[in-house]
Parts: structure tokens; sequence; C-alpha cells
């Protein structure tokens, strides 16, 4: 298996205004230290040809940063990137490329067949391709009654969808969605899902970035943890998510009080609601001493759950506890 | 090439779909009219004062649009991340920059046609009362006038597209104003260059040469020269070098009085259209080359 996106040591260095604002408080950037912001050290990945790659990480932790590199929207501060083996920028590289940005703008004077129209014209594609390609295009994305719409009138889901349509106008051969699925609501995220993995089988690579966890968890082949500019983790989800269980779920009713004392000292965690209590419990033979007393003590089980370790559990280990992201990626969300 | 004119007919599109642009169209053409009830205020001059008033419209409200609509032609780009979309395609982003040139440029020159429209109608009806003898040279000289208007609106859009490929709309706003003026005045600021040289003994000559004759001329110790009148030479001689001379695309004062005035004034006020497009046409390269050359190099946050 080739790979398609190569990226060694990128690296990016944002330099600062000498006065900038955080939450509404004036700040003076006159050190080196703080006048300079690495968002992206040292960048090593690897995209193989056909599968789908998630960049996933926190607000800040560089994904955006790295995706822009690839398209050419910021030049990198140190470091090189091949994309199909031709270097940044390399136009034969960039007609094979689809492109959907984070929160999407578009031309909203234009309707939706005026804008697939212009952006095929960019690519390339004679008059009749374009007429072809865009009908099919729009039917794709569910969009076929709204062609003559103006942008200005579409939801957000409507434009995501738009946005798509356009990263898919030339039938490349690496799509790059960039949080495809922020700010979406539950039926949305499903579509875009279902476009990925149908991507995924005409062939296509897609490389996308997320803080949506459990969906990067459904979709992707292989993903990369970043954190505050650095690639902490990579790899294959199989490997990354072990096969063994992590922990417990114990849940209980009509347990007398010592009962559950004493069930509690080898818990992680315990929950009460009314009669029923919840036990997490990391260890097989705790677990088993906790079924036992449960059932000696006239209590009943109501469940009892091994649960396996998830890409939000991996990415928790890496990003480490106590930040407000994590506190979002608790919900599944990370900030 | 097609890649370019598609991004020049998407900044067509989006001018022409601008509301506030027809608003200032219908204010230029309701002024253009003006001129027939102005004109009552003069005995005989109704011709003169008809084309004053509407070449001066037709030229003020083409700049005012220029400066309005081209501040934000990169910058609304970047704002509303368009861009993003635009440069991850294969294309170049000097084609970029000369498409939403064009472009504006195609906007200006149909909103010029439809001002022109209307002035020239406007005179040919007002020509079947007072038989004016010369108003088939009248309109070839407003013609004239209005094409080198068109061409100083070709090099003003080329500063505002470098200004916007940098910079907020307000303060690309005020730079390409500041370029205006400057060109305006190109004239007046290389007479007061020359006005510093003339003042000291045997500066004379040297006053009609150039910058670096100049220069030398100043800073010969017999001539008594302060470091004060270098630096006035310095900053006079290097604006009207820099900005361009907008005088070069005047072409109204002689479409107003050529038939009223000498032999020598109309040599004065007579203008050459090669000239002006021998002028034109590198400049405005020039500066679209350095648009290109600093966008190209930009990372849009």
């Amino acid at each position: 298996m080739d790979n398609v996106i190569v990226t060694q040591h990128l690296s990016k260095i944002y330099v600062q205004d000498f006065l900038t604002f955080e939450s509404g408080r004036p700040r003076l950037n006159l050190r080196r230290e703080t006048k300079r912001r690495e968002a992206l050290r040292d960048l090593n990945l690897e995209v193989r040809r056909g599968e789908i790659f998630g960049l996933i990480g926190p607000n800040g932790a560089g994904k955006t940063t790295a995706i822009k590199i690839l398209m050419g929207i910021h030049f990198p501060t140190r470091g090189s990137a091949k994309i199909l083996g031709r270097p940044l920028g390399d136009k034969w590289a960039k007609a094979q490329i689809g492109y959907l940005p984070e929160n999407p703008y578009f031309y909203d004077y234009l309707t939706g067949g005026e804008f697939l129209d212009y952006y095929g014209r960019l690519y390339g594609m004679g008059r009749s391709q374009r007429r072809a390609k865009i009908p099919e295009l729009l039917e794709r994305v569910g969009l076929t009654a709204s062609v003559s719409i103006p942008l200005r009138g579409y939801s957000k889901g409507m434009l995501q969808r738009i946005g798509i349509a356009q990263a898919l106008l030339n039938d490349p051969e690496i799509v790059v969605l960039d949080e495809p699925q922020s700010g979406l609501d539950p039926i949305g995220r499903k579509e875009i899902r279902d476009i990925i993995l149908s991507l995924r089988e005409q062939g296509k690579t897609v490389f996308f970035s997320s803080h949506i966890l459990q969906d990067a968890e459904m979709i992707c082949d292989r993903v990369g943890i970043l954190h505050l500019g650095d690639l902490v983790k990579i790899g294959r989800l199989e490997e990354l998510l072990t096969a063994q269980v992590s922990e417990f779920e114990i849940v209980a009713s009509g347990m007398r009080a010592e009962a559950i004392a004493e069930v509690e000292r080898t818990s992680k965690r315990t929950l009460r609601r009314a009669d029923d209590v919840l036990f997490i419990i990391e260890r097989r033979g705790d677990a088993d001493a906790a079924l036992a007393k449960i059932s000696a003590c006239g209590g009943t089980l109501l469940s009892f759950t091994p649960r396996k370790e998830t890409l939000e559990d991996i990415f928790l280990k890496q990003v480490g506890r106590g930040t407000r992201e994590v506190a979002g990626a608790s919900r599944g969300e990370v900030a | 090439m097609d890649k370019v004119f598609a991004i020049a007919q998407n900044t067509f599109k989006e001018a022409i779909r601008n509301r506030v642009m027809y608003v200032i169209l219908v204010f230029a053409i309701l002024f253009i009219l003006t001129g027939v009830v102005v004109k009552d205020l003069t005995i005989a001059a109704h011709g003169l004062v008809i084309r004053a008033i509407g070449l001066w419209a037709i030229n003020v409200f083409g700049l005012i649009l220029a400066l309005l609509l081209g501040i934000g032609l990169v910058y609304t780009e970047l704002d509303k991340k368009t861009i993003y979309t635009i440069v991850s395609k294969p294309i170049d982003r000097w084609q970029f920059l000369l498409g939403k040139y064009l472009g504006l440029l195609l906007t200006l020159y149909l909103i010029v046609v439809v001002m022109s429209a209307v002035f020239l109608v406007e005179i040919h009806l007002l020509n079947r009362q007072i038989q004016d003898p010369h108003f088939g040279l009248a309109m070839l000289m407003s013609l004239k006038a209005i094409f080198l208007g068109c061409v100083e609106l070709a090099v003003v859009v080329a500063f505002a597209l470098l200004f916007s490929s940098f910079s907020s709309p307000v303060l690309s706003g005020f730079m390409t104003l500041m370029v205006i003026v400057a060109g305006r005045l190109n004239e007046d600021i290389e007479r007061f260059a020359q006005k510093i040289i003339a003042g000291f003994e045997g500066g004379g000559e040297v006053a009609k040469q150039g910058f670096l004759a100049g220069m030398a001329f100043l800073r010969d110790p017999a001539t008594g020269a302060t470091i004060f009148d270098q630096i006035k030479f310095l900053f006079a001689k290097g604006t009207a070098l820099v900005f361009p001379n907008f005088e070069l695309f005047n072409a109204r004062t002689l479409a107003l009085h050529f038939d009223t005035v000498d032999v020598n004034i109309l040599k004065m006020i007579t203008v050459s259209t090669s000239d002006a497009l021998i002028y034109a046409v590198p400049y405005t390269a020039s500066v679209l080359l350095l648009a290109m050359f600093l966008f190209g190099r930009r990372n849009f946050r």
C-alpha cells in the first residue's frame, strides 16, 4: 500500500502581532516567547492510499494548521510534505485533491448550481464535463431541489453538503475534510459519515480532522492524535484500541449499606441513584467478588458490562486530564 | 486562462449583485442630468456646463466605485475564508489576483458605459436646441476624456488591489485615496521639487534634470543647500516619481475648452492618448506584479 501524503518534520510557527486581545484584555507580545506561537512541531506522518485517516485532537492542537499547509493556504516554517509524490503547491497534485475547510463559507450571492459551475472551471473542467458532473453530485448530496437557490438561503447542513460536492467535483483521489461534522446535528453527522464511508468504497483516500471521537472511531482505519502541535500517537485503530477489557460496569439494586461499602473499597467509582448503585471496577477478580457480594446480600444484579478501551480513553490518556478540552471529551466532543 | 476568466466573471457577478452599486449608479445618473437645469445659470455656455458636469461625474463616480469595490476585493475573500477553497484548487495565486482585477475593471467599465450613454444622449438632445457648430468635435473630445478616465481607473484599481491584498478595507481605502490625491497633484509636486533646486544659484538648468542630478546638486556644499532642503527635495521628487501622474489621463480640460482657447493654451492642455497608454500599461503591470509578489507569499489566516 503506497503513501499518498507524506510529511517530514512539518512545523509552523506563527508570529503574532505585537498587540493581541485575549478575553477582551489587551496583551503586548514583545518578548520572543510571547511573539512566536508554535502551532505545529515536527509532524511526521504518512497517509496510505485508500484509507480513512483521522487527525484528532483538542482545539489548538494544530489539526487545521497541518491541513492548511497541505492545501497551500499556509507555508510551513520548517519541514516538507509530499502529496502523491509531488511537493506542496504542485498543480497536478492539487487537481487530484478535494478539500472542504472547517465551517465553510461560500459565495452567498451564487446559486448552488452557479457555485459548482464556478469551482468546476477552477478545476479546469470543460463545459460538457461540468454539465454531466454537477447534477450527479447534487443528487449525491441531496441538493437537487436547491440548485437554483442562492447559497445565502442554505442551512448549515446544506452548506456542508454543497461543500462536500465541490470537494468531489474533480473526482479526486484524495479527499481532505477539516472538521466535516462540526456543528451538525446527529442526522447531518450521519450523512457526512455515510459519504466518507462511500468514498472509501470507491477507493478514495480520506484525510480528515475531527474532535468528535465517536465518529472518528466509527469510520477511521488509522488515526493520529495531535496535542499542542505534537503528534503524540499514530497507528491503526485496532492496534491502538487494545482488545482487553479495561473495566467492568456493575449495576445492582436492593443492596444493604454495609454490602455497598464493602464493594466500594475495590471500586474505582461508585454512583448511587435511589435504590440503584453503579460500580466501576478495574480488576476481574474484584468484579467477581462484587457479583458474589450482591448475590449474598440479597441484592439484584441489573447489568454487568465489561468495557473495552475506546478512542476517547486513549485520547484522554494522551492529552492529559484537567483541561477544558478534556471536560468536553468526556461528553464525546472535545471543546 | 479560463480559470482567470472564471474568477473575473465571478467578481463581476458579485459586483452586479451588490445593491450599493446600483444606488451609487442611480445617484451618478441623476447628477449627470442636473446639467440640464444648471446650464440655465449661464447665458451662452450651455454645452460647456453640461459637458463639465457630465465628464466630472463620470470620472468621480467611477473613482468612488473603484474605491468602494476595490478595497474589499481581496479582503472579503480572506475575511470570509472563501480563499481557502480557491487556493487549494489547481490555480496559481497570481491567476486569482489577475481574475479579481479584470473582473472589477470589467464591472467599472460597464458602469462607465452606462453613465456615458446617459451623458451622450443628454448632450445630443441639448444640441438639437442650441445647434453648436463644434458639436461633433465636442463629442469626440468627450469620448477621449472618458477613454482616458478608463485608463486612469485601470491604474487606480491596480493600487486598490495591491493595498487590499495585504491590509484591511479601511486602510487600503485610505491608501488608495492617498494615491489618487498624490496622482492628481503629481505635476504640482514635481514643480515644487523643481522650485527647490531653482531657488539656488545655478539651479535653473539642473531643476529640469532628473532626481540624481538634483540630489548631486543639493549635496554640493558650494550651493549652500541645507540637509532640510535635501530632505524636502528627496520627498517631493520621490513622491512625484513613485506615484502615478494622473494629469496624463486628464483630457477633460481640453474637452471643455477646445473651442474657446488660443493655440498656445491648446497645446498645454492637450494630452496624448498614446503617451497615456505607454505610461499606464507598464505602470499598472508593475503595481500588479508587486501585488502578486506579496500575495504569493502570504499565509491566509
